[in-house]
């Protein structure tokens, strides 16, 4: 019976008690007939209840949202890293940048929607803070909209993300927080900057692991000549930004100076037309955290920093990376 | 004034008495039957003797040790699951007209999972149960419980408000302590009095809730599933 129905059924009664009794509506009959509408009210409520109970399942006994089940992909960094490796891409190709999604899943599902439609698109990066509180559900929202894409895509950690215990679960889900991959002649470097978080418990950025991976290119490089010729470094919080350890600001640029298309006696953009003439023709970094556009050159020589806007504002970076250098798109969705 | 004449006098064994609840060493089956055997005992030994009209002071002797009877749990609770820890035990007070009010204060034990730590948490709960249905002599229904709780999670990780390494107002919230507000269902067992021995009732129960965070970003975004917000809980409940 349906709802309409079983209120009908009810004011039914309360005819039936009209017709029995004398007199009119007593006080006693409308209590009567609000208890009992009360009543079936509340039975609705039990069975909506119950069938919540039912829908959810079992997965829905929650410990704590700091501590729940972790479902579907996981160690997505070393993964789709050798993923994106094996697809042994050939300049130009081309790949995304989104960063700071921070629980506005609608917007990053669009995002990913108009990155799948675009035709070239071959991985996404995500510049950090998928989370707002380092929760949990969070972190698997984000991954399941990256997800449905089909592209391969891998992260580096925001500051959001290391909320709470966020920064285990991440490295529960995406592996390790430093790591690299060559693609097309360019070796692709993921840093964590985000040294306010830590406290000084933990190397960020790591040194031991950005010598070794410019050890690595070099030796790639030395075996094939000219194999490795661009650089793209991506990472959440910029040099002089709160987030870093503005203390090592300056030996984390002698670093960078170190790879492949970044050093002083790299090829520049000479075409004076070019609004960013002068600066380095193949190598770049990339981040997030701040919120809104912008390019700098954060230490005036030549390594332009491009920030990347939260998802919230419905753009997201497309960079072409060709033979001699890389063009940059900046998309509105 | 003799050792054994200052201990059998009657205020000062009130005294002790009163000091020993105090310090909370009180357990309900000290207090209700050997002090209270002991206070009746001297009343009327000292009713002959003294005055029949209480004194102030006796009046506020009785006041505090009302009080601290009243602060003497008379719920046990355990729960499994429900967002402030795997497995929970409590303790809790009824009160209020029919016992619709009750406050627990739970601890909970979250093990290890993955590569996360294992953690404690405690909880304080306000439950409001509006209506009781009697099936029959012995079962009862309660059949809406709403349930308020905060939770804080006892770990370094988490904190109440931000450390001082960060400028004031960067994070505005506190990953450290929750909110949970959620609908149960209860159903009651009144054991007959031949058979009580740890309780007079015994309830079991489940719970449908949902935190603060969950539903702020259920707001924000209509593609998040309900079920993914929805944490749900069964438990137990005795009333002495």
């Amino acid at each position: 019976m349906d709802e309409n129905g079983i209120i009908a059924n009810l004011a039914k009664q309360r005819c039936n008690w009209l017709d029995n009794s004398d007199s009119a509506l007593t006080d006693g009959h409308q209590l009567q007939w609000k208890k009992d509408v009360m009543r079936y009210k509340l039975a609705k409520l039990v069975d909506g209840l119950l069938l919540l109970l039912l829908t959810a399942g079992c997965d829905a006994f929650e410990s704590h949202p700091y501590s729940t089940k972790i479902e579907g992909k996981r160690n997505i960094n070393a993964v789709n890293s050798e993923r994106i490796e094996k697809m042994n891409l050939t300049t130009p190709f081309k790949f995304a940048f989104i960063s700071d999604t921070q629980g506005m899943l609608d917007d990053t599902n669009d995002a990913m929607k108009a990155i799948k439609n675009m035709t070239g698109i071959q991985f996404v990066i995500h510049g950090g803070d998928q989370t707002d509180f380092g929760v949990i559900k969070e972190f698997m929202w984000c991954r399941n909209a990256m997800e449905r894409s089909g592209l391969p895509f891998v992260a580096v950690i925001g500051n959001h993300d290391c909320l709470g215990n966020g920064d285990d679960v991440f490295a529960y889900i995406y592996g390790p927080e430093n790591f690299s991959f060559n693609a097309g002649g360019t070796h692709f470097v993921f840093l964590n900057t985000v040294a306010l978080e830590y406290d000084y418990s933990h190397p960020v950025p790591d040194f031991n692991f950005i010598e070794e991976d410019i050890e690595r290119v070099d030796s790639l490089n030395r075996i094939y000549p000219d194999s490795i010729t661009h650089t793209v470094v991506s990472m959440h919080a910029c040099p002089y930004d709160i987030q870093f350890n503005n203390n090592v600001a300056k030996p984390f640029n002698n670093y960078m100076l170190m790879y492949p298309g970044m050093g002083e006696d790299d090829e520049v953009i000479t075409d004076s037309a070019h609004p960013h003439s002068g600066s380095r023709a193949r190598s770049f970094c990339i981040y997030g955290h701040k919120h809104s556009f912008s390019i700098d050159d954060i230490y005036d020589n030549g390594i332009l920093y491009y920030r990347c806007p939260d998802i919230g504002k419905r753009s997201f970076f497309v960079f072409t990376i060709t033979d001699e250098g890389y063009e940059f798109e900046k998309v509105d969705y | 004034m003799n050792l054994r004449k200052l201990i059998t006098d009657s205020v000062l064994r009130r005294r002790i008495v009163a000091a020993v609840m105090t310090l909370g060493l009180s357990v309900p089956c000290i207090y209700s039957q050997e002090a209270a055997e002991s206070a009746v005992a001297v009343d009327t030994v000292a009713s002959s003797m003294q005055p029949a009209v209480e004194s102030k002071y006796e009046k506020r002797l009785k006041r505090h040790q009302s009080w601290v009877q009243k602060m003497i749990p008379d719920i046990l609770v355990f729960q499994y699951a429900g967002g402030i820890g795997t497995y929970n035990l409590g303790v809790g007070w009824d009160y209020g007209k029919h016992d619709r009010w009750e406050t627990h204060f739970i601890i909970g034990f979250i093990p290890s999972r993955y590569n996360l730590n294992h953690y404690w948490t405690t909880t304080l709960r306000e439950c409001y149960v509006p209506w009781r249905v009697d099936v029959n002599e012995y079962v009862r229904t309660q059949p809406l419980v709403v349930q308020f709780s905060i939770n804080s999670i006892l770990h370094g990780d988490f904190w109440a408000s931000e450390p001082d390494r960060y400028p004031h107002g960067y994070y505005s919230f506190s990953s450290r302590v929750r909110f949970h507000l959620g609908l149960g269902q209860r159903f009651t067992y009144k054991i007959p009095h031949e058979k009580r021995y740890l309780s007079r009732e015994v309830s079991l129960y489940y719970e449908v809730s949902t935190c603060d965070l969950y539903v702020r970003q259920k707001i924000k975004n209509r593609s998040i599933p309900l079920r993914d917000i929805v944490i749900l809980s069964v438990g137990a409940i005795w009333k002495i």
